[in-house]
């Protein structure tokens, strides 16, 4: 009798959840809100920010300039396009740019090769470094880590001081950088491998092994380098800047931050089951060994090319993913777009300040640090279910 | 139907400890079969090994005669359902979000729940009345409310068999009978259950099969009238226990625990 009655409970219940409303659509419709407000938020925030960063700078011009030569530079990428019918199968006609050149050739050299380029750098690392820093703490479950913690920044450190300390060069030091970085991940993966236990343990654990190896390493370069030559030198590498960032260096670090970005974007439901532990993950269907590997590899790739770039600019991919998941919440579907954008932004007005702040150019990783942590600390007190 | 069979199944995590050894059990997918047994006797690590998360050291555990270890983690997610004893959310995930993970091994690998998945897993959610919860952090819910999403995570999930760890840890009086009647609902649609327990009357409540697991060796296997005996009872837990035919509209046993002149 009993059982005859907790079946037709049952089937009264499935009735009415075969009656009830379209949940998929309405749930649906729900996000596609979501999503239309977070791209309008976030799209125009940034456009102002970038404009207003394109703006600023040291070298005096007039900003109408420089307003006026960007304008006339997108025209004219416009102009190119609806040209090239004409040129491809023939009957060319010209179409005459509306905006008149009336600014000097300095302003355009300022706008195309100084900040163009390297405001796009910025915008690249900030975001790559965010989404690095945020599939990290979904792997680890920790919302308090960053890339570095698997040793890619001190590897990256050490590529850098060993260039540096045998004068290579700018561009050795950077591919020195990138490849000490991934070195350093992959040591820290293999060391885990020896191991058998709890695999996010026994990464973490690696990387600080590795780590503290690889800065005694760079403790010992520094403190042989020459004191009036190499030594500064090392020191402003490791505080990182965006000074040295060319159109020539982006041809590499924009591809590459943003394929792996995009690997990582594809992966987002999975990073959502890695932050449930590796077993409740594997008993839902996936392949955590592999899928762990995946992002470390990516998330590596990006940090690597970031660090080899501009040198060490820390805090970023710990502390946005932080704010971005109180704001938009944990789900990585949500979170890994929007924390991109707000990385982006974030650096983007970092870099202003570096350049504006005072006369010479200060390091961008005294900035990141100097509003990074109080926002953190501030972040911490306010909200504290975010990392309950 | 589906058959999970588990054929002389021996684990040990150091290799020559072994937790259980020469295990054997066959199951259908209409059964609830619940295993009794001391605490830290290997409860939870059987589980695990029926999900592939402890390889055994020997034996082999099959579904429909497909060796686990060959099915494949993604396939075998689909044949099995797991509810952990304590799920640690790291971040605070909506409920929704959680039931919706239940789908992943349907998903195609790079993809997205879709509105299907969405469908499904509000049907579950619904089934278990939870539908007030589905935008509340999984981090803010009661242990009763932790369960019941996760509940609805399995159902949502499609598995052939559940798997559950003491379902009714934690749970007051009313919830650990709802939790049951959701086991006893769940068998009605042909999922196959299997779950630990430490109290001996839910096994009259809500199972078809009990078995006594100690020193390794399920020591007792058969219908809860034939296991959960005073005997039996005495040797897991120590403890003189009464068991009686309920005689009112019922017909069950119940098991009274006879606390007298325990400790003198």
């Amino acid at each position: 009798m009993e059982k005859k009655k907790s079946s037709t409970l049952l089937k009264e219940k499935e009735l009415s959840a075969k009656q009830s409303a379209d949940y998929g659509k309405e749930l649906l419709q729900n996000d596609k809100q979501f999503r239309i407000k977070a791209v309008s938020i976030l799209v125009s925030v940034g456009v102002v920010v970038f404009i207003i960063s394109l703006l600023s700078g040291r070298y005096h011009c007039s900003k109408a300039d420089i307003l006026k030569a960007l304008g006339y530079g997108i025209t004219e990428l416009f102009i190119k396009a609806a040209e090239l019918p004409g040129k491809l199968f023939g009957g060319g006609y010209d179409i005459k740019n509306p905006i008149a050149v009336s600014w000097s050739s300095d302003v355009d050299t300022i706008l195309w090769v100084v900040r163009m380029p390297r405001i796009i750098a910025v915008i690249f690392i900030g975001g790559g470094l965010s989404l690095a820093g945020t599939s990290y703490q979904c792997v680890f479950r920790n919302p308090l880590v960053s890339e570095g913690i698997l040793g890619v920044s001190n590897g990256a450190s050490l590529g850098a001081v060993i260039a540096i300390f045998f004068s290579l060069g700018p561009t050795m030091t950077s591919i020195f950088a990138f490849f000490g970085g991934i070195l350093a991940v992959a040591l820290t993966y293999s060391c885990s491998r020896v191991f058998r236990g709890n695999p996010t343990l026994l990464l973490v654990l690696a990387g600080t092994v590795v780590g503290s190896l690889l800065s005694a390493g760079n403790s010992i370069l520094k403190y042989l380098a020459p004191q009036d030559t190499k030594l500064p030198e090392i020191t402003f590498w490791l505080m990182g800047s965006f000074a040295g960032i060319s159109a020539s260096k982006l041809t590499l670090l924009v591809p590459l931050i943003f394929s792996c970005s995009l690997g990582i974007y594809l992966m987002r439901w999975y990073l959502n089951l890695m932050s449930l532990g590796d077993d409740e993950a594997k008993a839902l269907g996936v392949n955590t060994a592999r899928a762990r590997l995946v992002l470390i590899i990516l998330s590596t790739v990006i940090s690597s090319a970031a660090v080899c770039v501009c040198g060490i600019v820390g805090w970023i991919g710990m502390v946005i993913p932080q704010i971005t998941r109180l704001v938009v919440g944990p789900d990585a579907r949500r979170l890994l777009p929007c924390t991109f954008a707000v990385g982006a932004i974030f650096l983007m007005l970092v870099d202003m300040l570096c350049r504006c702040l005072i006369a010479t150019e200060i390091p961008v990783g005294i900035i990141t640090s100097l509003i990074g942590a109080p926002i953190f600390l501030i972040l911490l007190k306010r909200v504290k279910e975010g990392w309950a | 139907m589906a058959v999970l069979s588990i054929e002389k199944a021996t684990f040990s995590y150091n290799g020559t400890d072994e937790i259980f050894t020469d295990l054997s059990y066959t199951m259908e997918s209409n059964e609830v079969f619940c295993i009794l047994g001391p605490n830290g006797i290997g409860k939870t690590t059987l589980l695990k090994s029926l999900m592939n998360l402890h390889p055994l050291k020997s034996g082999v555990i099959k579904i429909d005669g497909n060796d686990l270890r060959n099915i494949g983690q993604r396939q075998l997610a689909k044949l099995m359902s797991f509810i952990p004893q304590t799920t640690q959310f790291t971040f605070p995930y909506k409920v929704l979000d959680v039931v919706l993970m239940g789908r992943t091994p349907h998903l195609n690998a790079m993809s997205q729940p879709s509105r299907e998945d969405y469908q499904k897993s509000m049907e579950a959610i619904e089934l278990l009345g939870i539908k007030d919860l589905i935008f509340r952090p999984v981090t803010q819910l009661s242990g009763g409310q932790l369960q019941l999403v996760m509940l609805a995570r399995a159902i949502a999930q499609e598995a052939k068999f559940l798997l559950l760890d003491e379902p009714t840890n934690h749970l007051d009086y009313g919830k650990q009978m709802q939790t049951l009647s959701i086991i006893k609902a769940m068998k009605e649609r042909n999922v196959g259950m299997i779950m630990t327990s430490h109290n001996p009357d839910h096994a009259f409540l809500a199972c078809d099969k009990v078995a006594i697991m100690n020193r390794g060796q399920f020591t007792s296997v058969g219908t809860p009238d034939e296991v959960v005996t005073k005997k039996n009872l005495k040797e897991i837990y120590g403890i003189d226990v009464d068991i009686i035919e309920y005689e009112g509209s019922l017909k069950r046993k119940v098991c009274i625990p006879l606390l007298e002149g325990h400790f003198s």
